[in-house]
């Protein structure tokens, strides 16, 4: 039974009891209520923007909502979040933003839209903002192109965004790549169309020669034929040509050969027999053939676009655009573009910002997250001259840095053109069906040289030539090369509504040849937070826990959150904190209504053994030192980590861990993951993880964003299941999104439904053509038998890609 | 029959007529956003609840 969340809520109110937040769907339990004004809500963020909808009128979003039948809308994003726009309405910033031609349009990627309600939400804007004069939100790359009138007060879009639960980012204007991909989409589309105009008539004119028209008419119309091949032989069929040049230069196979051996055969031949005057012709097939294959071929990109598009337009790896500059003659730090940025420039980076380039750190110290680089989620302590890299995050309070790289000449931009490069080689790298298609070619042309020889003995040379013609026509595996991107469309289609996204078929294609799986521990196979697994916190009296948890909300730390999301309650006051201290490597210290409190980190630990935790930190917390209260706080292995290691041995892979952590941790992971020792290797870094991976074969390595980068480009397939989509797909293959092992399971499987649809795709062909090809060089086809039986073998391929498809509707019994 | 040539060659005129205005249509960028119109088509009906002015200015601000 359907529960709308108005209706869940009407029950409710008679029952005392609400079942779903009214703003977003999500499930309400008793821990995670928040009550607002009578009605029920699953966080603050959602009762704030309820409330702020109902203040401008625009109550009829959740009438929206009941109406298209959405239980179920993303929770805000980052509803305290102090980002901050200001930056968009100063000059030196708006020229990047906004174009000579449209000076008063910014284009923004939109985090968080799921519905029609959320569109009619942000085209409604212009109608109470005095500021916005059109919004236009394209719903498959969530970009919103947004007018704004003579205020030039860009920063009102973002701000009220940011209070409905979205979050915009500004979009550059110069991003060439959205432009380019924009035509090159448009210029397929008029390819097709050209192509269907042109042999749809072929066809008509065709139909009418085949039905006996004579003399003049049969002339005249097949001199139209010829005029309306030509566009689809030239135009319509020039993309094929040119990877056939680029596929010939770099000396690999690739299944374009065999395309444009057809239409160029096809079409010559059937040239030099209109000139003889001969009826020999196959104009219509050809060009039906180009037609089907490049809308085949438009289908998958239009479906891999669609998995691409989940990342902004942005090149950078960082949403980050914008950076304080220290300006000597004024004696400040000013607000620039990140582009204007040079080395031995000065900047100063905020507390909990991403730091965009390489340099020395001024400040005497600094506490940063690394992960990025080393893998580890553990702050550490630089002090000052130590080198920092890119993609750091800073944790303690500001730092001052003098920049030595800026953009792709820092460590993390090098490291992302190569994995760039890796990928590039990848996708274009020859699969089966390239082998398959191109062997057969080679077939088909020799048996057509043979046979021209020996028909031509044994009848006459034209009816050899015209035989042969035929031969080649029909015997090409045509059909099996437009089945091939529909199986695939299909399959990644498919996989992107279980919620894995496969940035390409060639990818798709390696995987069903995986037989070793690397899994890197934090974060994939454990649940990489810091999580509390013992503490009597209610043995603590009130003020003490509040004035914890008011501590430990100044922290960034890990550790910090975990014991700010144990203790937090809703409507609690929390009392001033003086004093606040970082001690590096130990913990957090400050002074609260004149108690010294200390929360410090303790490494004398031993591990218990329960099932799926582990135990890494213990925390004491000293009053006035005095020992208060002790904690213990670990990570946990994901759920089902055990069940899909399992099934992964039991399809004939070998499963790895690969880790930076220390032994005893990673051991410990093993013994309950059911793995063995000689698999798993520790306190790996990341250039040794990629090493280990290179020195495999077929491997697939399941990681975390941007923590794995090597090992994922290294990798003959990389699956990141954690951290930003826009990110981890950057620098890995493949994102799933539910965070769930278990779709790594069906990855496989897919990618070996896939590999079963080809092969019988692959075998009908070949029987096929071996018998058609039999019957052409004993004289049996002509033109009209190639115009039916092409469209036929075609379907009949089509279907077996859709049942294929079909397969892929498979149930799995949950652990 | 040989009427059949100028019906020949209105048709073909005419699918060419068709096709220009495909191309014309894709190069002004209707075929760009496949979904969204879909979206859109369904949410006319709707109106904002009238509210005075001022108040929502200062809300927006």
């Amino acid at each position: 039974m359907k529960h709308t969340t108005a209706s869940s809520h009407r029950i409710s109110r008679d029952l005392i009891e609400a079942t779903h937040c009214l703003h977003c769907g999500e499930g309400l339990t008793l821990s995670n209520r928040v009550l607002s004004n009578g009605n029920y809500f699953c966080c603050s963020g959602c009762s704030s923007v309820f409330e702020l909808l109902n203040t401008l009128g625009l109550n009829d979003f959740y009438k929206i909502k009941e109406e298209q039948n959405i239980d179920k809308i993303g929770r805000p994003i980052d509803p305290e979040s102090t980002e901050e726009y200001g930056y968009l309405d100063q000059d030196n910033f708006i020229n990047q933003y906004t174009s000579v031609e449209y000076p008063l349009s910014m284009n923004f990627y939109i985090e968080g839209i799921h519905c029609g309600a959320c569109l009619w939400l942000l085209e409604r804007i212009p109608d109470y903002s005095p500021y916005i004069e059109s919004v236009c939100l394209n719903m498959s790359t969530n970009i919103a192109s947004v007018q704004f009138n003579e205020n030039k007060k860009f920063s009102s879009f973002p701000d009220l965004v940011k209070r409905f639960g979205y979050k915009a980012h500004p979009l550059k204007v110069e991003e060439e790549g959205q432009k380019l991909k924009k035509q090159e989409n448009q210029k397929s589309l008029i390819r097709i169309s050209v192509a269907a105009v042109c042999a749809g008539n072929i066809m008509l004119l065709s139909a009418a020669i085949y039905s006996g028209a004579e003399g003049i008419f049969a002339e005249q119309f097949g001199l139209l034929n010829l005029l309306l091949t030509l566009p689809v032989v030239t135009y319509c069929a020039l993309p094929f040509y040119k990877s056939v040049v680029s596929s010939i230069r770099a000396k690999r196979v690739t299944v374009d050969i065999p395309i444009v051996f057809v239409i160029l055969v096809g079409f010559l031949l059937s040239f030099y027999n209109f000139l003889r005057g001969n009826d020999q012709v196959y104009f219509d097939s050809v060009t039906a053939f180009v037609f089907l294959l490049l809308a085949s071929r438009y289908f998958l990109k239009s479906i891999q676009d669609r998995i691409s598009n989940k990342e902004p337009a942005s090149r950078s790896l960082f949403s980050q655009n914008k950076i304080l500059i220290w300006d000597n003659r004024n004696k400040q730090f000013f607000l620039e573009p990140l582009d204007d940025l040079r080395s031995g420039q000065r900047v100063k980076i905020n507390n909990g910002d991403r730091i965009p380039v390489d340099g020395k750190l001024l400040s005497p110290r600094a506490e940063l997250n690394l992960s990025v680089l080393t893998g580890e989620n553990i702050p550490q302590t630089l002090l000052k001259n130590d080198l920092i890299y890119a993609g750091s995050i800073l944790n303690s309070d500001q730092a001052t840095i003098e920049v030595t790289n800026t953009g792709s000449s820092t460590r993390i931009g090098k490291l992302l053109d190569e994995v760039e490069r890796n990928y590039k080689s990848k996708i274009s790298s020859s699969t089966y069906s390239d082998k398959f298609a191109t062997i057969f070619t080679l077939a088909v042309g020799i048996t057509a040289l043979i046979s021209f020889v020996i028909i031509s003995k044994v009848l006459d040379p034209s009816a050899a030539l015209n035989r042969v013609m035929a031969f080649v026509l029909i015997a090409c595996p045509c059909a099996f090369v437009f089945a091939l991107p529909l199986t695939f469309g299909l399959s990644l289609n498919k996989a992107v509504e279980k919620g894995i996204l496969v940035k390409s078929s060639k990818i798709f294609e390696k995987i069903p040849h995986i037989k070793n799986i690397f899994f890197d521990k934090t974060g994939t196979l454990t649940n990489g937070v810091y999580r509390i697994l013992k503490w009597d916190a209610q043995a603590l009296s009130k003020d003490d826990k509040a004035s914890i948890l008011a501590i430990e909300k100044k922290s960034n730390h890990p550790i910090a959150r975990a014991i700010v999301s144990r203790i937090s309650e809703p409507n609690m006051i929390l009392p001033n904190v003086i004093d606040f201290k970082h001690i590096y490597t130990k913990g957090v210290s400050a002074n609260v209504n004149g108690n010294v409190y200390e929360i410090l980190s303790d490494k004398n630990i031993d591990n218990t053994n329960e099932i799926n935790e582990i135990i890494t930190t213990k925390i004491i917390i000293k009053k006035d030192g005095q020992t208060i209260s002790e904690l213990y706080l670990g990570d946990s292995l994901k759920e089902d980590a055990k069940y899909v290691v399992n099934l992964l041995q039991k399809k004939d892979c070998k499963v790895h861990i690969l880790s930076g952590d220390n032994e005893n941790n990673v051991k410990n992971t093993a013994l309950k993951l059911g793995i063995g020792e000689r698999d798993i290797y520790w306190g790996k870094t990341p250039e040794e993880k990629a090493q280990i991976i290179n020195d495999s074969q077929n491997t697939l390595m399941v990681g975390d964003g941007l923590n794995d980068t090597s090992a994922f480009s290294s990798a003959d397939v990389g699956v990141s299941v954690q951290g930003s989509v826009e990110e981890s797909l950057k620098v890995s293959d493949t994102y799933i999104l539910n965070n769930s092992l278990i779709n790594v399971v069906d990855l496989l499987e897919y990618g070996a439904i896939a590999r079963d649809s080809i092969k019988r795709n692959t075998r009908f062909s070949v029987a096929y053509n071996v018998v058609a090809g039999t019957l052409a060089l004993f004289g049996y086809i002509n033109p009209l038998m190639a115009a039916v039986l092409m469209p036929l073998s075609s379907i009949l391929l089509i279907g077996s890609s859709l049942y294929g498809h079909n397969k892929l509707n498979i149930r799995r019994k949950t652990p | 029959m040989n009427i059949i040539f100028l019906t020949l060659g209105l048709s073909i005129a005419i699918a060419l007529v068709f096709l220009s205005a495909f191309i014309w249509a894709t190069k002004k960028g209707q075929y760009d956003d496949l979904t969204t119109p879909s979206e859109r088509m369904l949410l006319d009906d709707y109106e904002i609840k009238e509210i005075k002015k001022d108040d929502k200015e200062e809300k927006v601000k």
